[in-house]
């Protein structure tokens, strides 16, 4: 595997990288990832209640950009193998962790993010809850894009308001943006 | 009908349907990479299962962490259960008292589900 197909996972406690990975994203290295993470953040007895937000986080980004990554490949066993970024860094001064992914995606599929973003602007916990159960009732909504249950389940974990950037590349084909979304807990 | 009983994994729960008990139980973790396949034949099972509709039966989902997918899997269970009218049910929901995502879950399903009377249980 080339040097481009790294899942760059770093948690960062203020400037410090206190846990780094380097891999393709699979299931199996979320799992590694995610356990690892979630073990790092106990061992530093921070609030447990977050760890778990943090986790549930963790999990949801990885999967979407295990599962909609542009050019992500799947075998025969269905098991799939993306680029990506994935980094989590806390501030012992403001106690707040800003969770972040990164991938490649089609300019279709972030129209279809941008859509999600403008829907959840704005959005009380009530309506968080009522958006989220409609997309419980339905398997497909979302799905073929992205930006489904998992992009409203990633909203709802926190009162702040995600923050979803596209950027122009010029990498791989004139058809995708990278896609960042970060999410402080 | 044959039970299944399939062990957990790190990402998957460990899965008991026990037809001559009347027990269905998921319990662990539950964010599999293809979780509709993962699923395809407990949801087949569950359909046939409830096509009888005087068994005692008892469903415990002790899962302390399912991804988005597994959500709409467990909507579709839940939605199997309450359209079969099956009365002798005891649905628990267990939840820790920890993690107040897990008790989140269980207001989302029991207030959805509000016929089928989901029992929260702290562990």
């Amino acid at each position: 595997m080339g040097n481009t197909k790294d899942l760059d996972l770093c948690i960062k406690v203020d400037d410090e990288k206190i846990c780094e990975l380097n891999s393709n994203i699979t299931q199996e290295n979320i799992i590694t990832t995610v356990k690892t993470m979630k073990q790092q953040l106990l061992d530093n007895n921070l609030d447990q209640e977050k760890i778990f937000i943090i986790y549930d986080i963790s999990i949801e980004m990885l999967q979407n950009i295990l599962k909609y990554s542009y050019g992500n490949m799947v075998d025969d066993t269905k098991k799939r193998e993306a680029d990506g970024q994935f980094t989590i860094t806390y501030n012992s001064t403001t106690k707040e962790f800003v969770i972040c992914g990164s991938n490649l995606i089609t300019k279709k599929q972030s129209e279809t993010i941008s859509q999600r973003v403008d829907e959840l602007k704005g959005l009380n916990e009530k309506e968080m809850r009522k958006l989220m159960r409609s997309k419980m009732k339905s398997r497909r909504d979302g799905h073929a894009d992205g930006a489904g249950l998992g992009f409203v389940t990633i909203a709802s974990k926190t009162p702040h308001p995600i923050k979803v950037t596209f950027e122009q590349t010029e990498e791989k084909s004139n058809d995708t943006v990278k896609y960042r979304l970060e999410v402080k807990v | 009908m044959e039970n299944i009983n399939i062990e957990n994994s790190d990402d998957s729960p460990k899965v008991t349907m026990d037809f001559e008990n009347g027990l269905i139980e998921f319990e662990g973790e539950c964010y599999p990479e293809n979780t509709f396949e993962f699923f395809e034949s407990i949801l087949k099972w569950i359909k046939e299962y409830f096509e009888d509709d005087s068994k005692n039966t008892t469903i415990n989902f002790k899962l302390s962490y399912f991804n988005s997918a597994t959500t709409q899997v467990l909507f579709d269970i839940f939605d199997i259960i309450d359209e079969s009218g099956h009365k002798a049910l005891s649905i628990n929901w267990y939840y820790d008292e920890n993690n107040k995502g897990t008790l989140k879950d269980y207001e989302e399903f029991s207030e959805e589900f509000e016929d089928l009377n989901i029992q929260a249980v702290a562990l």
